[in-house]
C-alpha cells in the first residue's frame, strides 16, 4: 500500500499548495475540490490502493468535511482523516475529533506543521496495518446490502448557488484559477452583527508564491477586521504587515468594502483593482462603476487610501470581478470595449438572475473547454434576502449521526441572521427530535433511518425530521411547581414541550405506512434588518 | 467519562464535562443512584462546562432532586450558562431547584432548613422585593 494522500479543499490554491509540498516529500497525492468528488476518488481507490490519509477542509459547498469524515471512516477505518479548519472554528473541529479525525489544522497554516501531522498519520496507519489480525482467517461473512451501509446520504440543494449574510445580502461567487492555482482572492465575512466585509483582489505574482501571498493577505484582512471596521485602517495595516514581513515588492490589487446593514451604506476603498459595477434597484438598466481608485498594496509604505461610500437599498446589486474575466470578454469582443459588453450582459440578466449573477456571467463568457490565460473571479452581491436554501440528509439513526446533523445544521445557519439564543434554540430542538427518534422510533441503535430536511427562504427556517417509528405524545408535560415533580418524572412529553417552547411553530405529520415527521419552524424578521426598502 | 466526582466537606460535587445529552444523562442517573446507595445526601451539580442539555437531562436532574429529597438530602446547581438556565426556566426546574453563582455558595447552602425556592416564596407572600435568592 503506497503512501497515498487525498486532499479535499474547495479553495483550489490551498489544495494545490498542499499537493505540491507533499509531492516534494515523495507522497502520492490526489486532490478534489469538493467532498463529493473526494468521496468518489476515495471509493475508487479502495479496489486498487486505498488512501492512507485524507486531508479535508471542514467547510465546503455541499457535503462538509465532517460528513466526508464519517463516510471515509465507514469505508476504511484504518484511513486517518485530518481536518483543515478556518479561523478558530474549534467547536466543529472538536466534533470532528470525536467522530474519529486524527487531528485538525487551522488556517492559515505553516506547511511544515502540516507535514508533521501527515508524517505522524502515515506512521499510525502503517502501525495499524502491521498489527496481526485478531482471529486467524475468520470466515468471511456476506456483507449486508441494506441501508445500514448507507451511513449518510446528503443531497444539498442550494438554489441558486450562494450564501445569505445578515438575512439581507445574497452573495454569489464563481472562481476559476489558471492551471489549478491562482492568485485571485475573494472573501466575505461578518465584521460584527451589523456589518459584512467583502473583498476581492489579485496578487501580481502567479504560481505557488502568489498563492501563498494571497493566503497571507486574506488572513491578514480577517485578522485586522477584528480590530477595526474602517476599510482604510484595515487595508493600511495589512499593507504595513506585508512591508514589514518583506512581502513588499509584489503588487496586490484589492477592493475592500464594508456593508453596514443598519445604515444601508456600503463604504469601500479601491487599491488599484478593477472598478466594480453597481446596479441601482430603481433602474437596473443603468449601471455605474464605483468611483475611487488608489495605489496597489504591497509596493509602498503608508499609501494614501480614500474612503468612498454609497447608499444601498433592497434590490441593489454589486458586481465585482478580476482582470482575468475582463481579458476573457476582451478576447470574445469584436473591437468592442469589454466593460460595455459586461455591463450590457449583466443588465440583460437582471432582475431574474440577481441572486446568481456571477454564475450566469461565468457561464456566458467562460468556455470550460479552454484553459483561461489568467485567474477568473466574479462575485455578485444582491441586497435582498431572496436566497432559498434547501438541504436533505438521510442518516442512520445512531449517536454519530447526532453530531453530523448538528454540524450540518450549524453550516446551514451560518449565513442566516439569527441571535445566539435563536441559534441555540434551533440546535437544541433538532437534538430533541433526533433523540426522540433514537430512543423511541428505533430503540435498537442503528436499525433505522432518519431524514432531515432543511429549508430557509425569506423569513422562515423550516426543519423536518422524519423517522419511521412511533408518534409523539403531545401536551403530556406539566411544568413543576415548587412542590411537585409531575411532568419531570414522567417518561414522555418533555421533549415535545421543550421543542414547542424553543421554536415558533412545531407540528407533527403522520406519514402513512411509515411513521411520523416533526416539523420545526423558526421565523426571523428581515424588517428588523434596517435596509431601506 | 462525562462527569467528574469530587467531595467538598460532606457534599458530593459532580462536574459535568460533556453536554447533558445521551450517554452523559445515563451516567448522571447511574451516579446519583450509587451516591444514594452509599448514603450520600447532598449533591452539588457544576454545569459550567456544558452548552446543551436535552429534555432527558432536565428530567434526570428533576428526578435526582426528587429522590435525594425523599432521602432527606437535596441537589444544588451552580455555573449555569444563560442558555442552560433558559432550558431550566422553560421546563420549570428553576421553581424546584436552587441555583447558585459559585460552588462555595452551593456547598454552604446544603443542610439549610429552608431552600432558596422556599425563601423566595416566603418573601413574595410577605411582599419583600428582595428575591435575589442569596439569603443565608
Amino acid at each position: 500500500m503506497d503512501n497515498r494522500i487525498l486532499i479535499v479543499d474547495d479553495e483550489k490554491n490551498i489544495a494545490w499548495a498542499l499537493e505540491e509540498s507533499l509531492l516534494d516529500d515523495g507522497y502520492s497525492v490526489q486532490t478534489a475540490h469538493c467532498a463529493e468528488d473526494g468521496l468518489k476518488l476515495f471509493k475508487e481507490s479502495l479496489s486498487v490502493s486505498p488512501f492512507k490519509i485524507v486531508l479535508t477542509d471542514m467547510k465546503m459547498p455541499g457535503m462538509s468535511g465532517i460528513e466526508l469524515l464519517g463516510k471515509v471512516k465507514e469505508l476504511s477505518p484504518v484511513t486517518q482523516v485530518v481536518i483543515i479548519t478556518a479561523y478558530g472554528n474549534l467547536d466543529s473541529a472538536v466534533d470532528a475529533i470525536r467522530l474519529g479525525a486524527l487531528d485538525f489544522i487551522q488556517k492559515p497554516f505553516q506547511i511544515n506543521d502540516v507535514k508533521k501531522v501527515v508524517a505522524r498519520a502515515i506512521d499510525l496507519v502503517n502501525e495499524k496495518m502491521l498489527q496481526p489480525a485478531v482471529a486467524a482467517n475468520p470466515p468471511e461473512e456476506p456483507k449486508p446490502i441494506h441501508k445500514k451501509q448507507n451511513v449518510l446520504e446528503i443531497q444539498d440543494r442550494i438554489l441558486p448557488s450562494g450564501e445569505s449574510m445578515l438575512g439581507t445580502l445574497s452573495i454569489d461567487v464563481k472562481s476559476a484559477p489558471k492551471s489549478g492555482v491562482g492568485a485571485d482572492f475573494y472573501d466575505y465575512f461578518y465584521v460584527n452583527e451589523d456589518k459584512v466585509l467583502i473583498v476581492i483582489g489579485d496578487v501580481g505574482e502567479k504560481g505557488i508564491d502568489g498563492s501563498l501571498v494571497m493566503i497571507m493577505v486574506k488572513s491578514l484582512i480577517r485578522s485586522e477586521a477584528g480590530h477595526s471596521d474602517n476599510p482604510v485602517e484595515i487595508l493600511g495595516r495589512v499593507n504595513s504587515h506585508l512591508r514589514k514581513q518583506g512581502i513588499g515588492g509584489v503588487p496586490i490589487t484589492v477592493f475592500l468594502g464594508i456593508f453596514d446593514n443598519k445604515k444601508g451604506v456600503f463604504e469601500y476603498i479601491n487599491a488599484g483593482h478593477e472598478k466594480p459595477l453597481f446596479f441601482n434597484h430603481c433602474d437596473l438598466r443603468s449601471a455605474n462603476m464605483l468611483i475611487g481608485n488608489g495605489i496597489f498594496i504591497g509596493l509602498f509604505d503608508n499609501p494614501d487610501f480614500k474612503l468612498s461610500a454609497i447608499d444601498c437599498a433592497q434590490g441593489d446589486i454589486f458586481l465585482f470581478y478580476t482582470d482575468g474575466f475582463i481579458r476573457v470578454i476582451e478576447k470574445k469582443a469584436n473591437k468592442e470595449e469589454p466593460y460595455g459588453i459586461l455591463r450590457r450582459s449583466a443588465q440583460n440578466m437582471l432582475p431574474e438572475k440577481r441572486y446568481s449573477l456571477a454564475e450566469s456571467l461565468f457561464r456566458e463568457f467562460v468556455d470550460n473547454d479552454i484553459e483561461p490565460e489568467d485567474d477568473i473571479t466574479i462575485l455578485s452581491v444582491c441586497v435582498g434576502a431572496g436566497l432559498c436554501r434547501e438541504k436533505e440528509i438521510r442518516c442512520k439513526c445512531d449517536k454519530n449521526s447526532l453530531v453530523l446533523v448538528r454540524s450540518a445544521t450549524e453550516e446551514l445557519l451560518r449565513g442566516v441572521q439569527l441571535s445566539y439564543g435563536d441559534r441555540h434554540s434551533i440546535i437544541t430542538a433538532v437534538y430533541e427530535a433526533l433523540i426522540n427518534s433514537l430512543y423511541f422510533a428505533y430503540p435498537d441503535e442503528g436499525e433505522g433511518e432518519i431524514v432531515v430536511r432543511y429549508k430557509f427562504a425569506d423569513n422562515v427556517i423550516r426543519l423536518e425530521i422524519e423517522d419511521f417509528g412511533t408518534g409523539f405524545e403531545l401536551d403530556k408535560y406539566i411544568p413543576p411547581d415548587n412542590k411537585t415533580y409531575d411532568g419531570l418524572i414522567k417518561e414522555s412529553g418533555r421533549g415535545i414541550f421543550l421543542m414547542k417552547s424553543l421554536m415558533d411553530k412545531v407540528s407533527i405529520k403522520s406519514v402513512l405506512g411509515k411513521g411520523t415527521c416533526v416539523i420545526l419552524e423558526k421565523y426571523f424578521d428581515i424588517e428588523k434588518a434596517g435596509v431601506k426598502k | 467519562m462525562g462527569i467528574k466526582l469530587n467531595k467538598n466537606k460532606n457534599v458530593v460535587v459532580l462536574t459535568v464535562l460533556d453536554d447533558l445529552i445521551l450517554d452523559t444523562v445515563q451516567e448522571f442517573s447511574g451516579m446519583i443512584n450509587s451516591l444514594i446507595a452509599d448514603g450520600n445526601k447532598f449533591v452539588v451539580l457544576d454545569l459550567t462546562g456544558i452548552g446543551f442539555i436535552s429534555s432527558r437531562g432536565i428530567g434526570a436532574v428533576g428526578k435526582a432532586a426528587d429522590i435525594l429529597r425523599r432521602n432527606a438530602g437535596d441537589i444544588k446547581i451552580f455555573g449555569m450558562k444563560p442558555e442552560i438556565k433558559r432550558m431550566f426556566d422553560i421546563c420549570g426546574l428553576d421553581k424546584i431547584i436552587d441555583v447558585y453563582e459559585t460552588e462555595e455558595d452551593a456547598v454552604l447552602s446544603c443542610g439549610d432548613n429552608v431552600s432558596i425556592v422556599e425563601k423566595k416564596l416566603l418573601w413574595s407572600i410577605t411582599g419583600n422585593n428582595d428575591n435575589d435568592g442569596q439569603l443565608n
